[in-house]
């Protein structure tokens, strides 16, 4: 038996709704991406994206269906901090603002997050950061892909199975199609109908419940969501942060964004960004709040965002989610898949077995790699192993570990090889060690702060004179 | 006598056959009863340090109508109060504080009968103590502040170098 047996839409009216927008989406992805033949146009859209649609490809990745369903499911859990500390992940994007601007200037030629490290740090450190990297990509794409699952489920009843497949093949269709432009230009559209969406769904849950009576209901029921000492939640605060910032100074959907922004635009795109991301979460995560003023059995953790919107507004907020999630997804899912395949191609394909490999061949193996990751994210998805959040949070520990490398790497010239692989390695196996002693809500912070004080002290103790002028490696001649 | 004998020979003879099939008619029922279908029940966690879990319940055959869990504080259950009714299979417990929780479910079948309750199912709410937690929020303040200070200082220095050095 499903553990939901309640859905709102009929699953026929979800199927045309989902065939609708990946119609739409695919048409975009051709339209966007029609005219990128050359590889530096499919890979990173010619280095010339704009302001306006930077800070939207920006915000719109940012805006996960993580961002929309583990924002009410960590509200859910863990109150108002939940709700705080997930709009805390903002502040990743504001600080990778300066490091978007650096970025661009030290390395007017880079592809990926992997070259930097590769050029600052050498090779190990190279391997050790394509690994977290990689690993962190998956646990991404697979929580994506369970979003697409839970959500359809949650909404219409549709096989957690059928849901999560057709809409990872419809994101897969389209990125590969349309390359990324296609990725940012739908980024463009998926934000428009995010926002508007949510500012529809906040403004209809407090006209029909109101405050007062979520207030009491909470009070009365759940009385640990209203408090600001849960302790769970005092520390899931700076891990949230720390989390959002390993994510992002790491991630090579950020630093793909920074390499195709044309020249000034990253740091403005980055911090507009980050201050429109800012209030998604509290919007999302307050929805979760009218729960138990409703009376509204939440059957998993992560479904509760689609339940209470649908359960609270019918017919017309099941639809709203179920746009609005799936954009949320979709603009992620594309962003992951392009800069993921280009991580796996450039710095794995190209850098380790292929050094010879023409322009044409590479665009091919970027195509073919981002079908393999879509299968293997599909059969990492079936078994649903774990709620959305703890799965991400799992690759926390790993991520938050890089911080202080990229970091102290773009800024400290004495920062050295061994401590920055030292600081990443023990970063995460600490982190990793708080993840399963305490929780999920510490596993960040921990790798975070191992990592940070194995980086001050081995520059501090065998300091290196690094050479900016390395970084500026010719590209290459395909 | 003999007759009586035979009689009571045969009466012992039905005895001796009747009895044990009596007997097995009024016990069959009795291991078929105690293997009556009820549903299964259980928990994310037996030790929720966070306040929240997650409870999972099922039952193998039968056609269910509804299900009914019950939450009680007492583990004879003396103040259980109904947590859940209907079709579900989960249901996610959040914002709890520390104490102890229990729980059962019983099934409500399509025929009208109702299955027997299920196991008991306790957890213990213990969350973290507040030295732990503020510890924690301590160190993360610093690793960030330490890091927006490294950002901050190093696009300063960056910006007041002259190009050409």
């Amino acid at each position: 038996m499903s553990i939901q047996e309640t859905a709102i839409l009929e699953p026929g009216v979800a199927w045309l709704l989902i065939a609708l927008f990946t119609a739409l989406y695919v048409g975009l992805g051709w339209y966007f991406g029609r005219k990128d033949k050359e590889l530096d146009q499919f890979v990173l859209a010619g280095r010339k994206v704009g302001l306006a649609v930077g800070t939207a490809t920006a915000m719109a990745t940012w805006v996960t269906s993580n961002t929309t369903m583990m924002a009410p499911q960590l509200a859910y859990q863990m109150g108002i901090w939940g709700m705080v500390g997930y709009s805390l992940g903002a502040v990743g994007l504001l600080l990778f603002a300066p490091l978007a601007k650096r970025i661009r200037t030290l390395m007017p030629h880079g592809y990926t997050s992997g070259d930097f490290v590769r050029l600052r740090y050498g090779n190990v450190a190279w391997r050790v950061f394509l690994g977290i990297s990689i690993f962190y990509s998956f646990g991404w794409l697979v929580s994506l892909g369970m979003a697409g699952g839970v959500l359809t489920h949650a909404l219409s009843g549709i096989p957690y199975w059928q849901g999560m497949t057709v809409i990872l093949a419809a994101c897969v269709a389209y990125t590969l199609i349309g390359g990324f432009r296609a990725v940012i230009g739908t980024d463009f559209i998926q934000s428009i109908l995010i926002l508007i969406g949510l500012v529809v769904l906040a403004w209809m849950v407090i006209g029909r419940i109101g405050f007062d009576e979520i207030h009491f209901s909470l009070e009365l029921e759940r009385p640990e969501l209203l408090t600001l000492m849960m302790p769970a939640a005092i520390m899931f605060l700076f891990n949230n942060l720390l989390f959002g910032m390993g994510e992002i100074f790491h991630s090579n959907v950020w630093w793909t964004r920074a390499y195709s922004f044309r020249e000034g635009v990253g740091l403005w795109a980055y911090l507009l960004a980050g201050l429109f991301w800012a209030p998604i979460p509290i919007v999302a995560g307050f929805i979760a709040l009218a729960g138990p003023a409703l009376g509204t059995n939440i059957p998993a953790a992560d479904m509760v965002g689609p339940i209470i919107s649908a359960e609270l507004l019918g017919l017309a907020g099941a639809i709203i989610v179920l746009i609005m999630v799936f954009a949320a997804l979709a603009s992620s899912l594309d962003s992951l898949l392009a800069a993921t395949a280009m991580l796996v191609v450039r710095d794995i394909y190209y850098r380790h077995l292929r050094p010879q490999a023409s322009a044409d061949h590479l665009r091919t193996a970027t195509k073919v790699t981002i079908l393999l990751l879509g299968v293997v994210t599909w059969l990492l998805c079936l078994p649903r192993i774990t709620t959305l959040a703890e799965l991400l949070h799992f690759t926390g520990a790993f991520v938050a570990s890089t911080i202080w490398p990229i970091a102290a790497g773009l800024y400290w010239r004495r920062t050295n090889r061994w401590g920055a692989t030292l600081a990443m390695v023990a970063g995460s196996a600490a982190g990793i060690t708080a993840y399963f002693q305490i929780g999920f809500y510490v596993g960040a912070l921990v790798g975070a702060a191992v990592s940070m004080v194995i980086v001050l002290l081995t520059t501090w103790l065998r300091p290196q004179e690094f050479d900016w002028e390395q970084l500026k490696e010719p590209p290459p001649k395909h | 006598m003999p007759q009586s004998s035979r009689h009571s020979g045969r009466f012992s003879l039905t005895l001796r056959v009747a009895v044990p099939a009596v007997l097995a008619l009024f016990l069959l029922p009795v291991p078929i009863l105690a293997e009556a279908p009820k549903p299964h029940l259980e928990s994310t966690t037996d030790l929720a340090r966070a306040g929240y879990f997650q409870l999972r319940w099922s039952l193998d055959e039968g056609e269910v109508d509804h299900f009914r869990l019950e939450e009680a504080t007492e583990e004879d259950f003396s103040d259980a109060q109904v947590f859940y009714q209907g079709a579900d299979g989960a249901t996610v417990i959040s914002g709890r504080s520390n104490g102890t929780f229990h729980y059962r479910v019983r099934a409500q079948l399509d025929d009208g009968s109702q299955t027997d309750w299920s196991q008991t199912q306790s957890v213990e709410v213990r969350h973290h103590s507040i030295a732990q937690a503020f510890g924690i929020f301590t160190l993360g303040g610093v690793v960030f502040l330490a890091t927006a200070g490294v950002i901050a200082f190093g696009t300063r220095a960056n910006r007041i170098i002259p190009k050409d050095s």
